[in-house]
C-alpha cells in the first residue's frame, strides 16, 4: 500500500460488513412476521424490525462509500490525506450515530419520543429516515467534516476529470438532500414530498451519478490509457445529463397519489418512463468499453459485482421501474408488494456497488495478494446473492399482483389478502436464505483477508471454448428482449382496468401476463449476469 | 382528455427527436474522442429541470392555493390532525402500514381504511379495537386515540387524485362530520344553541352567523383560538361568562364544533368514495389555477420540449458520440 492514511478505511469496512449482517437478520425476522405474526409481537414489533432492516442497509452503504473514498482519495490526489485526525473523528461520529440511533429506535414500541422545536429528537416514524434530529445533526456534521477533508486533499478543481466531478457532485447532492427529507412537516403531502427528495435522489444522485463517477474513476485507474479516459469522460457526461434530467423530473412518479397536484401525473409519468435511457445507455456503454479495453482484470470479484450493479440497474431499477411507473399501472400497484419487487432489486444494485468497492479496496488495504480463495469465494458470493435476490424479489412481485385483485378490486378483508400473499412466502424465504449464504462467502472472503495471512497462489483462469453462455454474443438482443418483457408486464397491470376484471371478476389476463413478464425478466437477468461475468473472466468480449 | 395529453406528449417528443436527429445530427461527422458534442444543451437540460422542480414546490406543498385539508383545521374532540400526526410519528405507524401508499406493506393502507370506515366514530372504534392486540401491541391512551382519529379523518379527506382503488361506496356528508356524537355537540346544545341556534345561524339579534366562513377567518386572524376561548369564558356584550360551567379545553372544543358549521354548504350531500377511475380527478381539480386547462397546456409544452431534447441527446450520443 502506497499511502498510510488509506488504513483509516479498515474500521469502516468492518462496520459495513457487520451492518449488512444486521440487515439480513432483520430481513429474516420480517419474513417470520409474514408467516406468523404473533411470535415476536410485543417484544420486537414489526415496525421496529423494519426500521433496523432499512437503517442497517443505509448505514452499511454509507460506511462502504466512505471507506472507498478514503481508499481512493490518496491515489487520485497523489498524496496522503490531509488532516487524518479529522477523518478519525468522522469515523467516530459515524459510529456514534449508528449505535445511538439504533439504541433509541426501540423507544417507538412505547411511543416515548422527545420533541423540541417542533421536531422529534430521538427517532422519527418515517420510512428510510427513521433517525431522530439529534442523530441527523451529528451525521450532517460528520458529512461536512468529511467533505472538508476530501476537498482539501484533492488537487484544484480545474484539474478534475469529469468522472471525479460526477462523484463529488453526486455525493454532495446526496448529502445535501438528506436534510429536507428528515425535517418533520405536520402536513402529510408536504412531509412525503420532501421525504422523496431524500429517498429518490439517493438513487438518482448517488447510484446513477456518483457510482457512475466512481466506476469511471476505477476504470481509469485500472486501465491507465488515454483513450479510456476519454470514453469514460464522455460517457459520464451524457449519463449525468440523462440521469439528472429524467431523474429530477421523473421524481414526479412519487407524487401521483400523495395529495400533490395532478400535473405531476403527466410530468412524472413521462419523465420517469424516460429514466430507462441512462441505464440502458450504461449497459450499452459497458459493452462498448469492454470491447475496446479488452484487458484482464485482476480483482475478478470486484468486477463481478460491478457487472451486478450494471445489470440490476438495468433490469431492477430501469425495467421493473418501467413496469410500474405509468400512471395506469402505478394506480394499481402503488402501496402493494409489486413495489417491493422494484425496491429490492434497486437496493441490490446499490448494495452490489458498495460490495464491489469494498472487495476492490480490501486486498490493497491489508497489503495481501488477491489469491484463489478470495476470488472463488467472491464469485460464489456474487452468484448466490444475485440469484437469491432475484427469486426473493420476483416472489414479492407475484404476491403483489394477487394483492391488487383481492384488496383493491374485491375489497376482501385483510386476512384474505394476507393468506394469498402467504402462498408466495416460500419463494421469499428460499431467496433470502440464498442471499444469506452469499453473504457468508462475502464476509468470509473479507475477514480472511483482514485477519489471516494469505499465502496461496493467484487465481488462474481455466480457458474454455467460447459458447453462447460465456461470451457477450447476443447481449444487445437480450437487452431489447427485456425491454419487451417489461412492457408486457406494464400491459398486464394495466389490464386490471378491463371490464373482464372489474365487472366479470376474472383476473386471468393480468395474472398470466404479469407472471410471464416477472418470471421472464428474472430469467433474462440471470442469463445476462452469467453471460457477462463469464465473458469478463475468459475475456471473450466479442458481441 | 388526460390520456390524449399524455400519449400525444410522448409521441410528439419522440417524433421531434427523430426528425431533429435526421435533419441535424445525421449530417454531422462522428465526434472525435476528445470532443463532447452538445455540452451546453446538456447543462441547460439539468438547470431547466431543477428550476421546474423549485418553481412547482410551493404548489405541491399547499403553500400557494391549498388543494388538501390543512392539518390544523381538522378536529376530533378538540384535537387537531397535526397532533395526531405526531402520535403517528411516535409509534411509527408507517413501519407497518402504508400512508398514501408509502411505507411498509405489513398492514393495510391508512387512507384506504379511513375511507372504508368513513365515519369518525367508526374510525375511532377500529383504533380502539386493534389497540393492545398482537397487531398493534401498544396501549394507546384515550387522548392518543382521539388525536389519531383526527389525523385519520384528515387522511380520509386528502385529495389523492382518487387513489386508492376501492369498491365504490356512497356516503352522506354532514357539516358535523368531524364532531358527531362528541362531548362538544352535547355542550353546544346545552349552553349555546338557545341563542346561537342549533345550526349556528344565530337566533338572538347581534349574534354572528357561524355558517359564515369569512367571519371565522377574520375573527381567527384578529384574536386567534385563544381569544375566542376568552370570549366564551369571560363573556362579551350580551353574552354571559361561562367560566364556572366550562373548562378552557371544553370551550375550545365547542368553538371547533361551531366552526364546523362554516362548512355547512356540503351538508347532506351524497358522494361516491372510491371507484376505479383516477382520470376523473383531472376534471375535479380544474378549479385551481395551477391545475386549470390553461396550466395544462403549459405543462404539456414543457414536457414536449424537454423530453424531445432529452431523447434527441440520447439518439445523438449513441449514434454519433
Amino acid at each position: 500500500m502506497a499511502y498510510s492514511t488509506q488504513k483509516l478505511a479498515t474500521p469502516l469496512v468492518v462496520v459495513a460488513v457487520l451492518l449488512f449482517l444486521v440487515q439480513l437478520i432483520f430481513g429474516g425476522i420480517l419474513a417470520l412476521y409474514y408467516i406468523s405474526p404473533n411470535v415476536l409481537s410485543g417484544t420486537l414489533n414489526f415496525n421496529l424490525a423494519r426500521a433496523y432492516h432499512l437503517n442497517a442497509l443505509l448505514f452499511w452503504l454509507f460506511s462502504a462509500t466512505f471507506a472507498a473514498v478514503i481508499y481512493v482519495l490518496p491515489v487520485l490526489s497523489g498524496r496522503e490525506i490531509v488532516y487524518p485526525g479529522i477523518l478519525k473523528i468522522v469515523v467516530l461520529l459515524l459510529l456514534v450515530v449508528v449505535i445511538g440511533g439504533f439504541l433509541s429506535l426501540p423507544l417507538m414500541q412505547e411511543g416515548r419520543n422527545v420533541w423540541a422545536f417542533g421536531q422529534p429528537l430521538l427517532y422519527e416514524g418515517k420510512e428510510y429516515v427513521e433517525l431522530g434530529r439529534v442523530w441527523d445533526i451529528v451525521l450532517v456534521f460528520a458529512f461536512i467534516l468529511f467533505a472538508l477533508v476530501v476537498l482539501k486533499t484533492l488537487p484544484p478543481m480545474k484539474e478534475w476529470p469529469l468522472a471525479l466531478w460526477a462523484l463529488v457532485f453526486g455525493a454532495a447532492i446526496t448529502f445535501i438532500l438528506y436534510i429536507p427529507g428528515n425535517i418533520f412537516f405536520k402536513h402529510v403531502p408536504t412531509s412525503e414530498y420532501f421525504r422523496w427528495w431524500t429517498v429518490h435522489y439517493w438513487v438518482e444522485g448517488a447510484l446513477e451519478v456518483a457510482y457512475a463517477g466512481a466506476f469511471g474513476l476505477l476504470l481509469m485507474v485500472l486501465i491507465p490509457r488515454n483513450e479510456v479516459k476519454k470514453i469514460v469522460d464522455k460517457y459520464i457526461f451524457y449519463d449525468v445529463v440523462l440521469a439528472a434530467t429524467s431523474g429530477i423530473l421523473g421524481q414526479g412518479h412519487h407524487y401521483f397519489w400523495i395529495g400533490t397536484p395532478t400535473f405531476w401525473i403527466m410530468i412524472g409519468g413521462i419523465f420517469s418512463a424516460l429514466e430507462i435511457l441512462p441505464l440502458t445507455l450504461m449497459a450499452f456503454e459497458a459493452l462498448r468499453i469492454a470491447k475496446k479495453s479488452n484487458i484482464r482484470f485482476e480483482n475478478l470479484p470486484s468486477m463481478y459485482f460491478m457487472v451486478g450493479i450494471l445489470l440490476f440497474g438495468l433490469v431492477g431499477v430501469a425495467l421493473q421501474g418501467l413496469v410500474i411507473t405509468w400512471p395506469w399501472t402505478n394506480w394499481w400497484e402503488h402501496g402493494t408488494w409489486v413495489t417491493m419487487l422494484h425496491a429490492h432489486e434497486c437496493m441490490m444494485a446499490f448494495s452490489m456497488g458498495a460490495i464491489s468497492l469494498i472487495l476492490f479496496a480490501v486486498p490493497g488495504l491489508v497489503g495481501k495478494p488477491i489469491d484463489r480463495t478470495f476470488t472463488v469465494w467472491g464469485k460464489r458470493a456474487f452468484y448466490l446473492m444475485a440469484t437469491g435476490q432475484i427469486i426473493l424479489a420476483t416472489s414479492f412481485g407475484l404476491a403483489g399482483i394477487s394483492q391488487i385483485f383481492n384488496y383493491w378490486i374485491r375489497g376482501e378483508p385483510w386476512s384474505t389478502v394476507w393468506s394469498t400473499r402467504l402462498l408466495f412466502m416460500p419463494g421469499v424465504v428460499i431467496g433470502g436464505a440464498i442471499v444469506f449464504l452469499g453473504y457468508l462467502y462475502y464476509a468470509s472472503a473479507v475477514f480472511r483477508h483482514l485477519l489471516f495471512p494469505v499465502k496461496e497462489e493467484p487465481y488462474s483462469v481455466e480457458k474454455a471454448p467460447p459458447t453462447f453462455m460465456n461470451t457477450l454474443r447476443g447481449l444487445p438482443l437480450l437487452i431489447v428482449l427485456s425491454i419487451v418483457f417489461s412492457l408486457v408486464g406494464a400491459a398486464g397491470i394495466w389490464s386490471f382496468f378491463s371490464e373482464q376484471v372489474l365487472v366479470g371478476g376474472n383476473p386471468i389476463v393480468p395474472y398470466i401476463t404479469t407472471a410471464v413478464s416477472f418470471v421472464g425478466l428474472a430469467i433474462l437477468l440471470e442469463l445476462m449476469i452469467i453471460k457477462f461475468t463469464r465473458a469478463l473472466e475468459y475475456q471473450y468480449y466479442e458481441i | 382528455m388526460y390520456l390524449k395529453l399524455f400519449v400525444s406528449a410522448m409521441a410528439i417528443s419522440f417524433l421531434i427527436a427523430i426528425v431533429a436527429f435526421v435533419i441535424i445530427a445525421r449530417r454531422k461527422e462522428e465526434a472525435k474522442p476528445e470532443e463532447i458534442p452538445h455540452k451546453k444543451l446538456g447543462k441547460m437540460l439539468i438547470i431547466i429541470s431543477i428550476a421546474f422542480v423549485l418553481v412547482v414546490t410551493p404548489l405541491s406543498t399547499d403553500v400557494a392555493e391549498p388543494r388538501n385539508p390543512q392539518p390544523d383545521e381538522v378536529f376530533y374532540k378538540g384535537y387537531t390532525a397535526a397532533e395526531g400526526f405526531r402520535v403517528a410519528i411516535d409509534y411509527n405507524c408507517m413501519g407497518c402500514h402504508t400512508i398514501v401508499g408509502n411505507g411498509a406493506y405489513y398492514a393495510p393502507d391508512l387512507v384506504y381504511i379511513a375511507r372504508t370506515a368513513w365515519y369518525p366514530e367508526t374510525i375511532r372504534g377500529l383504533l380502539e379495537a386493534f389497540s393492545s392486540t398482537e397487531y398493534m401491541p401498544f396501549n394507546l391512551t384515550e387522548e392518543e386515540l382521539d388525536k389519531l382519529t383526527a389525523w385519520m379523518i384528515y387522511l380520509r379527506d386528502l385529495n389523492t387524485n382518487r387513489w386508492p382503488p376501492m369498491p365504490p361506496k356512497e356516503v352522506v356528508l354532514s357539516s358535523k362530520t368531524f364532531q358527531e356524537g362528541s362531548e362538544a355537540e352535547t355542550l353546544y346544545s346545552k349552553y349555546c344553541s338557545a341563542c346561537h341556534g342549533v345550526d349556528g345561524a344565530g337566533v338572538v339579534p347581534g349574534t354572528p352567523d357561524f355558517r359564515d366562513a369569512e367571519w371565522w377567518e377574520s375573527r381567527l386572524n384578529e384574536v386567534g383560538w385563544s381569544g375566542l376561548v376568552d370570549v366564551v369564558l369571560s363573556g362579551k356584550d350580551a353574552m354571559p361568562a361561562f367560566s364556572d360551567k366550562l373548562t378552557s379545553e371544553q370551550a375550545r372544543s365547542i368553538l371547533e364544533y361551531a366552526y364546523s358549521f362554516s362548512k355547512a354548504e356540503i351538508a347532506g350531500a351524497r358522494i361516491v368514495v372510491g371507484g376505479y377511475s383516477f382520470e376523473q380527478s383531472f376534471q375535479e381539480n380544474l378549479e385551481r389555477w395551477y391545475e386549470s386547462e390553461t396550466a395544462w397546456i403549459i405543462y404539456w409544452l414543457f414536457t414536449v420540449i424537454v423530453s424531445s431534447l432529452l431523447i434527441y441527446t440520447f439518439f445523438y450520443w449513441y449514434a454519433r458520440g
